[in-house]
Order: structure tokens, then C-alpha cells, then sequence
């Protein structure tokens, strides 16, 4: 499978803190891409600067085969983005928040796409209310909306499950597998549920203080853990979970 | 008894002042508030043009109303403008009016050419609001040509007086006035100006002037005293 | 073609916030009340002007309080005060997105940071020129219509300009554009504000604090700052739109109809203040260029 995002020595540096320290990894095309670390281990940065919100102090960034810095407007045209709490326009409603990013995105989707895309998310008919009046998980799905309006090939996911009931957890993850597998969207996902990055992930990175700790395949994982029989651990039911906490030493 | 003292100290002041003033001037005086009395009142459509240091204003239209014998007002219908109070002193008749007053000839003098005699005028009674007024009169046309008066109120008020159509009743064609004015100046940052480099020229004497250029006079059709009011 | 769609997001945005709408309702209300003072008591007003004149002229008070006067009495009143309303929807526009979470993302769909500080300033500078016109349609048609028209008395610290009632119209257009000038220079300082700030309060009471500062400065009339700080002084600029009030005169202290004091002043005005506008869009633009966006 060719790479769809390639990063090479990534760093960055905030004064006299480092946030991400000479990352590197690659997603291949097609696949659902885990990104795993805990609270401060340089997820956020580094999905920032992957989405030019952050500038790298050093290294690289390739998506679709061009160099993001001098490519971002092409780029970007085919990345969707959820990025920590999605916050959006509470005076307005669903519909034109999808109109205001397809337009951002330079297309004009008609109204009746729009509408599907809504479904989609499992919004419905509730596109005509002020996003003042949503709750968590329904501003999380419109956020979902507004990263897929421009029909991405990447989908960048920071925290997607946030303020999402079980019922909308689930939704998500086949809302995720159904873009993957039937769509064929490349999806980076980051979560601190690391049993939905388990359902869905086709690879894992694991970061921590900004530096690589683990990239391997689900598969892979999968087996190290079980051979390692972390899983069995009464708290640990998931191979993930366990083989996260084995690698950040909790 | 007592009635008969009065009525002979009131006679005393009479002839006395009758005797002060200089009887050619008397008559001259006389001469002229004859031809003035021959219009009982008038309008007349002028063009004002007001020449004060802190005013810049427009040149305009204004008509100016007269009644016999001291009701005189200026109007602009269409605009604004500053109208001296002094512009009553422009109606000869607040000083050809005057009962009660001393006459004294005082020499000759050209005004635009023309030789005039000068007769200062002081009136006597306390009410006055003229303290004392000199006229240059055209012993041949009867018409004042210049006068100086002087008030109790609002200082003096030079006035040059041109003829032209309406010399026959005394009326001017154009009339010029000079008056004092009062320094204009508002308290710092009341009006928060726009600093746009020009300043106020100082040093300047605070003197007036109002130019009324007569067009079109409308004689004695009777105008109601209200307009007045 | 994508700045003016990112314009028209923009435009789209701020005339569907309900704040905006508080400006236009302000403004509507302090003309009203002002008009209503006027009307009631306008003769007080005007001999406040006049006072020391009264000996000596008489003064037109029916004439003077017409439209255009009141009008002006209302722009003199509100401009001083409007910068605020300005920075209430400018000083939010970056930082009150990036205080809600909206701003990051915008900035990951492919708009420019440029094209994006652009529209923004774009999109507050037709909200002040709407609030203007707003604005001219309450005091000046609102005012002609209650107060009728005439000439205009202007007056000055030192002097007053009566300007022919012919001669006025134009010079309400051309206050209200350099009106704008300033304003919009505002809504710049605002923007730039809002880049370095993570919440709209901030930025939008900087504006006003600076708006003070340098009119309080200007006020003190001290000498050292006359000289230094006052004639670069953007507030002293700001005021230009009264320069198309104050005419000129022949030596015989007639108005010249169609004439400005001193044009030359205006238009150094005009050029400093839109001087000033670049400047804080330049630097808006170059620190949200660098920015991280952390928010």
C-alpha cells in the first residue's frame, strides 16, 4: 500500500518545551490509522501540524505525494478535519455551517447533498436548528459533516467519540468503517478509547513526550499483546489497552 | 403752587436746551427728517454681505422691513445669518426721531466726494439708548451720508450710506456698517475641532462690518405692526 | 475568486450574529434620543454657542436648529463613541473564533491565512460603511424630516462657518466617506488586536482604551505632545470628517461656495489614516501568518 501521509523528523518546539520530537511515520492509503499517546505525549500538535494550524520548527510533511508547506491549498482541498472539541457557530444552523465549509473548500454542493451528508451523520431533519440548541454528540456529528462536505480522501479525526452517548460511540465507529471500507477514506484517528481505536484501526502509532514509542499493525499488536497475555490482566479486557500501558510503563 | 414750579423748571430745560443747540443744525436736522417722512414704511429686497472676524458666512438675501418710526427688521427667509442688533441704527430716524437733544454744527467734511456738514447730536433725555450721534449731512440732497452713533449698550456704530433711485425720500441704495464685536471663543475641547492647521488670526482689531445692498424698495403699502413683534 | 467567497462567509457570519444587530439598534436609539433633546431644547444647545454673541447679534435660533445642524450635533455626539461598536464586531473576529474553536477550523480548508485576515477586514469594513449609512439615514434624513432644512452653523472653538444649505449635501457625503476612513481604520486596529488575543474582550477593550488614550492626549492640548505625538495621532486624524464642514472665505469674509478650509490638511488626513489602516492589516496579516493556533 503507497503512503498517503508521510512525516519525517518532525519536530516542534515551544520555547523551551518540546512538544514533538523527531516524529516520523507514515500512513498507508486506505487504512485507519490509530494515533494513540496520552494527555500532553504531542497527539494534538502534531495533527495541527499536520493541518498547517502549527508551524514545524523541523522536518517534513508529505500527503498525497506533495510537500505539505509549499502545497497546502491543493492539499488541504482533500483533507477533512475534526480537531479536539469541534466548537462551530452557535447563531447558526446545520445546513449553513455545510454550506459556509463547502464553500471553503471552493465547491457548492446542492442542498439535497448536503441533506444526505446530514443523514449520513445521522443528524436527519434536525438541519434547521441553531447549533446553540445541539448537544455534544450532535455538534460532534455536524462537525463529522463539515470535515466530509468536500468529500476528503484523508480524514484527520482528533477526538471524533467526545461527548458522544455508547449509541453515538457506536454510530461513529461504523460511520468510520463505513468510509474506510466502502468509501475507501483514508482516516487518522486519534481517541482516548482505545477499544473503538481497536474495532476500527488498521495501523497504530503510539507517541509519547512527542517521540515515537511503537508504529505496527493492529495485527501486530494484537499478537504481541497476546503473547504477552496482557490482555488476561482483569482491567486490561482489550489487547490495546494493555499493550499501551505496557509501552508507557502504567 | 407746586404744579406751577414744575411745569416752570420743565420750560427752563426746554428753552435752555433749545438755546444750547446751534439753530442751523436744528433746521438742518429738521430739513431732513422732513424727506424722511415722507415713507411711512417699507421693504426692500437687499443682498447682506457680513464682514466679521470669526464669522464666515454667505452673502445673503434678506428683506428689510421699516415702520415709522423707529421699527425696523432685517430677514433672511431662505438662510441664516448674524444680524448686528446695531442694523436699527441704519433707520436715520432714531436720531432725527429725538425730542429731547442738543444740535451742534460742526464743520464740513467730504463723505465719498461729496462736501457734508456735521452735526453732532446729544440727546437728553436718561432713556435714550443713543448717548450721541454724529451725522453727515448733504446740505444739498438733505440726506445723511455717514453717521456715528454711539450706545450705551453695544459701544458704536459707524454707518456709510450710498443713494441712488430712492434719494428723493432719503431711502439708500447701499448701506455699510462697522460695529465692535466681542471675541468668540467657546471652552477648550467643547467642540473637539478637527486640527486642520489654521489658526485664528489674532491682533486684529474686533470690528464688524455689514454690507446691505439695497435691489428693490416697496414703499408705504401699510405693514402691520405684528411683523415687528 | 476565493477571497470574495471567504468575504461573503464572512459578511454571512457577522449579519447573523445578533450582536451586530446591537450597534445598529444603539445608534438608532441615541439619534432618536439626541433629536428628541434637540427638538425640546435645542434653543439651550445653540446658546451655548452663541452666548457671548448675544449683545451684539441676533441670533437665528429657529434657523439654526435644522437638519443639517442636528445632524451634525449627532455625528459630533456618536462618532466619538462609534469606534466602540466597531471594535465590539472587529475585535471578535479572529479572536472571538478563536475563543469559540471556530478559527481552527477555518484555518485547516484551503483558504489562505492572508485571504482569511483579508475577508475578515473586508467584511468590518462593509459593516462600519452599513453602520454609516444606517447612521446618515437617521440623522440626516431622520433629522431633516423633523427639523426641516436650512443653512449650516458651524461652530468652531474660535470661529463659526455658516454654510449655504446649497452647498451642504455634498459635504455630508464626503464627512460620511472619511467617516468611514476612520472607522474602518478602527476595525484594522481591532483585527491586528484580535490576532495576539485567545478571547474578543481583550482586543475589543484594548481598542477602545487606545481610542481614549490618544483623544485624551489630544485634548490636554500640552504642548510637547502637540508637537510629538499629536500631529501623527491617529484620533487627531480621525476627526477630518469634520474638515468638510469648515469652508473657506474671500478676504471680505464671504464663504466660498464649494470651498474646504484647508483641503491639503484632508487629504494628509485621509492618506494617514488609511497609512495607519495598511500598516495594522500588514501586520495582521504577518502575525497570523505566524501564528500557531493553539486555541
Amino acid at each position: 500500500m503507497s503512503a498517503i501521509l508521510e512525516v519525517k523528523a518532525l519536530s516542534k518546539r515551544f520555547a523551551d518545551f518540546t512538544a514533538v520530537d523527531d516524529l516520523s511515520f507514515s500512513v498507508p492509503a486506505g487504512s485507519v490509522y490509530g494515533f494513540l499517546g496520552q494527555n500532553g505525549a504531542g497527539k494534538s500538535t502534531t495533527i495541527r501540524m499536520l493541518l498547517t494550524l502549527i508551524r514545524p520548527s523541523a522536518g517534513e510533511i508529505t500527503m498525497f505525494g506533495l510537500p505539505l508547506a509549499a502545497n497546502r491549498h491543493q492539499v488541504l482541498s482533500n483533507v477533512g478535519a475534526i480537531v479536539e472539541k469541534p466548537d462551530l457557530y452557535k447563531y447558526l444552523n446545520g445546513l449553513e455551517h455545510l454550506r459556509i465549509f463547502a464553500r471553503l473548500s471552493a465547491i457548492r454542493p446542492s442542498d439535497k447533498t448536503l441533506k444526505e451528508l446530514l443523514n449520513l451523520v445521522g443528524l436527519g431533519t434536525r438541519y434547521s436548528g441553531r447549533v446553540g440548541t445541539y448537544s455534544q454528540g450532535m455538534r460532534q456529528r455536524l462537525a463529522l459533516a463539515c470535515a466530509l462536505v468536500n468529500d476528503p480522501d484523508l480524514l484527520i479525526l482528533d477526538e471524533p467519540t467526545n461527548g458522544l452517548d455508547p449509541q453515538g460511540i457506536a454510530d461513529m465507529r461504523q460511520l468510520i468503517l463505513h468510509l474506510s471500507r466502502e468509501q475507501g477514506k483514508t482516516i487518522i484517528i486519534s481517541s482516548h478509547l482505545l477499544s473503538e481505536i481497536e474495532m476500527v484501526a488498521d495501523q497504530v502509532l503510539i507517541i509519547d513526550k512527542g517521540k515515537k514509542l511503537m508504529e505496527a499493525s493492529m495485527q501486530s499488536i494484537v499478537q504481541k499483546a497476546a503473547a504477552l497475555e496482557l490482555q488476561q490482566q482483569p482491567a486490561h479486557r482489550y489487547f490495546l489497552e494493555a499493550y499501551f500501558l505496557s509501552l508507557t510503563g502504567q | 403752587m407746586k404744579k406751577n414750579i414744575f411745569f416752570l423748571l420743565f420750560l427752563l430745560v426746554q428753552v435752555g436746551s433749545l438755546l444750547a443747540s446751534d439753530p442751523e443744525a436744528v433746521v438742518l436736522l429738521q430739513s431732513v427728517k422732513k424727506k424722511y417722512d415722507l415713507v411711512s414704511d417699507y421693504s426692500a429686497r437687499a443682498r447682506l454681505v457680513t464682514n466679521v472676524l470669526f464669522i464666515k458666512a454667505p452673502v445673503s438675501q434678506v428683506t428689510v422691513y421699516y415702520r415709522k418710526p423707529d421699527q425696523l427688521l432685517v430677514k433672511n427667509e431662505k438662510g441664516i445669518s448674524f444680524i448686528p442688533k446695531g442694523t436699527v441704527h441704519i433707520n436715520m430716524n432714531n436720531v432725527l426721531g429725538l425730542t429731547n437733544f442738543e444740535a451742534v454744527l460742526s464743520g464740513t467734511e467730504t463723505v465719498d466726494g461729496v462736501s457734508c456738514k456735521v452735526v453732532k447730536v446729544f440727546p437728553l433725555s436718561e432713556e435714550e439708548s443713543i448717548t450721541r450721534a454724529t451725522l453727515y449731512i448733504d446740505p444739498v440732497q438733505l440726506v445723511v451720508r455717514r453717521s456715528v452713533v454711539s450706545t450705551k449698550e453695544n459701544g458704536t456704530y459707524s454707518i456709510r450710506m450710498k443713494y441712488g433711485t430712492y434719494t428723493w425720500c432719503g431711502l439708500p441704495s447701499v448701506v455699510e456698517m462697522e460695529f465692535n464685536t466681542r471675541d468668540y471663543k467657546l471652552p477648550k475641547g467643547t467642540t473637539l475641532d478637527y486640527d486642520n492647521g489654521t489658526r485664528k488670526a489674532t491682533g486684529l482689531p474686533q470690528k464688524g462690518k455689514v454690507l446691505i445692498q439695497y435691489q428693490e424698495y416697496s414703499l408705504n403699502k401699510g405693514l402691520p405692526a405684528s411683523l415687528f413683534r | 475568486m476565493m477571497f470574495f467567497d471567504v468575504l461573503r462567509i464572512e459578511l454571512f457570519k457577522v449579519f447573523r450574529r445578533p450582536r451586530t444587530f446591537i450597534a445598529f439598534g444603539a445608534i438608532a436609539m441615541i439619534i432618536l434620543l439626541i433629536q428628541f433633546a434637540l427638538k425640546v431644547n435645542g434653543n439651550e444647545f445653540i446658546l451655548f454657542f452663541t452666548d457671548s454673541q448675544t449683545d451684539t447679534f441676533e441670533i437665528p435660533f429657529a434657523g439654526i436648529l435644522n437638519g443639517y445642524f442636528v445632524c451634525v450635533a449627532v455625528l459630533h455626539i456618536i462618532l466619538v463613541h462609534v469606534p466602540l461598536l466597531v471594535a465590539l464586531i472587529a475585535g471578535d473576529m479572529i479572536a472571538g473564533e478563536a475563543n469559540s474553536g471556530t478559527l481552527r477550523m477555518l484555518a485547516t480548508k484551503p483558504v489562505t491565512r492572508t485571504e482569511l485576515v483579508l475577508a475578515k477586514f473586508a467584511a468590518s469594513a462593509v459593516y462600519v460603511i452599513l453602520l454609516l449609512l444606517w447612521m446618515a439615514l437617521f440623522a440626516l434624513v431622520g433629522s431633516l424630516l423633523l427639523f426641516g432644512a436650512n443653512d449650516l452653523v458651524v461652530f468652531k472653538e474660535t470661529d463659526l462657518h455658516i454654510i449655504s444649505h446649497t452647498d451642504v449635501v455634498w459635504r455630508f457625503v464626503a464627512a460620511f466617506f472619511f467617516a468611514a476612513l476612520a472607522l474602518i481604520m478602527i476595525a484594522a486596529l481591532s483585527i491586528l488586536l484580535s490576532v495576539f488575543a485567545e478571547n474578543s474582550l481583550g482586543p475589543i477593550v484594548a481598542t477602545v482604551c487606545i481610542v481614549i488614550i490618544f483623544t485624551i492626549l489630544q485634548q490636554l492640548k500640552v504642548p510637547v505632545f502637540e508637537q510629538t505625538i499629536n500631529p501623527w495621532s491617529f484620533t487627531t486624524h480621525m476627526l477630518g470628517w469634520k474638515g468638510f464642514f469648515y469652508v473657506d472665505k474671500t478676504a471680505d469674509g464671504i464663504t466660498i461656495p464649494g470651498s474646504i478650509e484647508n483641503p491639503i490638511a484632508l487629504v494628509k488626513s485621509g492618506l494617514i489614516l488609511i497609512g495607519y489602516t495598511a500598516a495594522f492589516v500588514g501586520t495582521a496579516i504577518g502575525a497570523y501568518r505566524k501564528k500557531d493556533i493553539l486555541s
